[in-house]
């Protein structure tokens, strides 16, 4: 969908990408041409990707399987030299979205801070929470956790 | 004659180069991460016509 189809010189515009994901697996890239009269450019091609899971797989495995080797591509690597929103959309948000399975980014930020960062360090007992921090065999730098603490706790 | 007529396009090129619209977006690519399956994808991407001359957006065809 586009916002408006003829702009005047300056004129900004939004083109808006809707993707169904019911019945889609594992990596999915959708793109779009965009033709105009450009004569440089009259065809763009926006791309748009991800990932889809099905959730269902979560409450097969312990907490700290997560980390594991054949779990690692989502839970780990996602991750890497990330920290804050972009952190958390790539560790957390599979679990942490709203949607049941986990407390959200609101919810959390009710909880004590020192709560949380013991929750993010060490994992929650009887959940699938694991320890995120290196000493607890997580894939989180102290700087990476503190980002994340920041984050549902602002202060 | 070949070297004139290329002088002659060296010239022509910022003259037809000014008078046209030009479609310019700020990212042209968007990772959306880890979904489940039970939602949909959205994004916007914006965009803007940094030409001089009005800019049509003809269609979208999706792939």
């Amino acid at each position: 969908m586009v916002s408006s189809d003829h702009l005047k010189p300056g004129e900004k515009g939004k083109i808006s990408i809707t993707v169904n994901l019911a019945g889609k697996r594992g990596n999915v890239t959708k793109r779009i041409r965009v033709h105009s009269n450009d004569p440089l450019k009259p065809i763009t091609i926006l791309t748009v990707k991800m990932l889809v899971k099905n959730r269902l797989h979560l409450n097969k495995y312990n907490a700290d399987e997560i980390f594991s080797k054949k779990c690692r591509t989502c839970h780990v690597e996602r991750g890497k030299g990330k920290s804050g929103f972009e952190l958390f959309r790539a560790d957390c948000g599979m679990c942490h979205n709203g949607r049941g399975t986990a407390p959200s980014i609101m919810e959390m930020r009710k909880k004590p801070a020192k709560f949380i960062t013991k929750a993010i360090r060490e994992g929650v007992d009887n959940t699938v929470m694991p320890g995120f921090s290196v000493k607890n065999n997580g894939p989180l730098n102290d700087p990476q956790i503190e980002s994340l603490i920041r984050l549902i706790k602002p202060r | 004659m070949k070297r004139v007529a290329f002088i002659l396009f060296l010239l022509l090129v910022p003259v037809v180069a000014h008078a046209q619209p030009s479609i310019s977006f700020e990212t042209m690519e968007y990772d959306f991460g880890l979904m489940s399956q039970d939602n949909k994808a959205e994004h916007i991407f914006e965009f803007s016509n940094k030409g001089d001359r009005q800019l049509v957006i003809d269609k979208l065809t999706a792939s």
